[in-house]
């Protein structure tokens, strides 16, 4: 009998308010195992809220979600929520990069990608520490290993970061503007883990304003605006022949700063 | 000048020092229940459970209306009304520990509010729980920086213990008001138990300086301190 795996990730109709504001109305999304979604889209337009909503951070107001299958956050069937321990482990099986540095300041870059793994999946310390320090070469910061966060760039600590995300062995990555609160010749460190994992088929949702990554490294493109996805299409169609008008404008006011750049002598 | 020195000081301080040791009792007891006090509050009123929370802040505001001095008489006049038969002593202690406590959990909850709530959110997101989030995250640094703030009240504390004389507990002023109503020597003898009073506060500040530099974490430490740290272990 053949059997599909089911998506990592799959939402329909996600709605979420914040008093009287819709930000997120009726957005649906399902990502394929392997594949690399890249979520663009004006600031505001309800981005972020959607991984939070997909994180179960910030639990959305309707709509229904499946981690590998199974509902996220309510009890199939009826509207009931889970238990705190199942949210729990539903949590820790979906991986998260913020856009602040969110590193723990108290533990140094192992302690921090050892943190998940001896406290939520019960490891002895030894055992833990060998992982973080796999996962911690993994993105290049071997030598770093016992260094505090204060010791560490911008762009290092977002690595450590995802480190730490990754210890986690999750279905899903969700990346929140990872590079935004960086310097700008930070950045190409951050962007190239990243751009490794897409390679080795680390199923991503990223949310970013890097446009050349996005056409890179996206197997799909998501375009948001005013907490709706105006159009989803492979990076080569929406970069070279954006369906939407709303589209073409952000990519008109975007991009026209790059061709600046590249016209200048 | 000389009878200060050779026959008041050997013969009445070590009555005085004998309350000496009664004041840092009844400091460190009290410092210690004001602490878990404080905390409890502190979390209590951040968690904002329905009934509770409104019941830690009325808390809050009424022992910080009301001088110290007024709780403790009230307390240890009241208590033995509804039947509660405390010493002296421990009527200290609760009255200290209640009065520090409610100033304590403004300190705590400060301190807990100023961390990040990226802190939370990325401990969330690991699957930790609520609890596991406070235990590893956010105590460990809102701790460190309550620190010297505790250091403060515990000094100021160690002071006001001296209120506590108003109800018969022997501490240090009131041997040293003992003293005087036998001798009629006000001046010396108070001279005394302010020289008492300052050693000890000076030493429990520098005392809470150490600890503080001790427990500052490296991450917050300028880069000499681990270098002569390193030569000293070298």
């Amino acid at each position: 009998m053949l059997m599909t795996a089911p998506p990592p990730i799959s939402a329909t109709g996600i709605v979420k308010r914040f008093g009287a504001a819709t930000v997120l109305d009726d957005v649906s999304l399902t990502v394929a195992r392997g594949e690399v979604v890249c979520v663009i889209g004006p600031s505001g337009s309800g981005k972020s809220t959607l991984l939070r909503c997909l994180s179960w951070l910030a639990p959305p107001d309707a709509g229904r979600i499946e981690l590998a299958g199974e509902r996220l956050g309510l009890v199939d069937g009826g509207e009931r929520l889970r238990s705190a321990a199942e949210i729990r482990r539903q949590r820790s099986r979906i991986g998260m990069v913020f856009q602040g540095l969110n590193l723990w300041p108290h533990l140094t870059a192992a302690g921090n990608v050892m943190e998940g793994l001896v406290t939520v999946r019960r490891m002895p310390k030894a055992k833990a520490r060998e992982l973080a320090l796999a996962h911690l070469d993994r993105v290049g910061l071997l030598a770093k290993a016992d260094a505090y966060p204060a010791r560490l760039s911008g762009g290092q600590q977002q690595r450590v970061a995802i480190a730490r995300a990754l210890a986690m062995e999750p279905e899903i990555l969700f990346f929140d503007e990872p590079t935004s609160a960086l310097d700008p010749e930070l950045v190409g460190e951050v962007l190239d883990v990243m751009g490794a994992l897409a390679r080795q088929h680390t199923t991503m949702v990223v949310v970013t304003h890097e446009m050349s990554f996005a056409a890179e490294a996206a197997d799909r493109i998501l375009f948001m605006d005013e907490g709706r996805v105006v159009e989803e299409a492979t990076p080569a169609s929406f970069f070279g022949n954006p369906r939407e008008e709303r589209s073409r404008r952000f990519l008109d006011r975007t991009l026209s700063r790059y061709r600046l750049l590249v016209r200048s002598p | 000048m000389v009878e200060f020195f050779f026959v008041l000081i050997p013969e009445h301080f070590p009555f005085l020092l004998e309350g000496a040791l009664i004041t840092l009792q009844l400091s460190i007891l009290s410092m210690a229940a004001a602490v878990v006090i404080g905390l409890g509050v502190a979390l209590i009123r951040l968690a904002k459970v329905p009934i509770l929370s409104k019941l830690c802040a009325a808390y809050v505001e009424v022992w910080r209306d009301v001088p110290l001095i007024v709780q403790l008489l009230v307390i240890f006049f009241t208590l033995p009304n509804i039947g509660i038969r405390l010493p002296g002593f421990w009527a200290g202690v609760l009255g200290l520990s209640l009065n520090i406590g409610a100033y304590l959990s403004e300190v705590f909850r400060a301190a807990i509010s100023s961390i990040d709530t990226g802190q939370r959110d990325a401990g969330l997101s690991i699957g930790m729980s609520r609890f596991t989030v406070y235990r590893r995250v956010i105590l460990p640094q809102a701790m460190r920086i309550a620190l010297p703030t505790l250091g403060g009240y515990f000094i100021s504390l160690l002071k006001d213990s001296s209120l506590v004389s108003f109800i018969a507990v022997n501490e240090l002023l009131r041997n040293g008001t003992i003293i005087i109503a036998n001798t009629f020597r006000s001046m010396e003898v108070y001279f005394m138990v302010a020289i008492i009073y300052f050693i000890m506060s000076f030493a429990a500040a520098r005392l809470v300086g150490w600890v503080e530099m001790k427990l500052t974490p490296a991450y917050l430490r300028p880069a000499a301190f681990d270098l002569r740290r390193r030569l000293r272990l070298a």
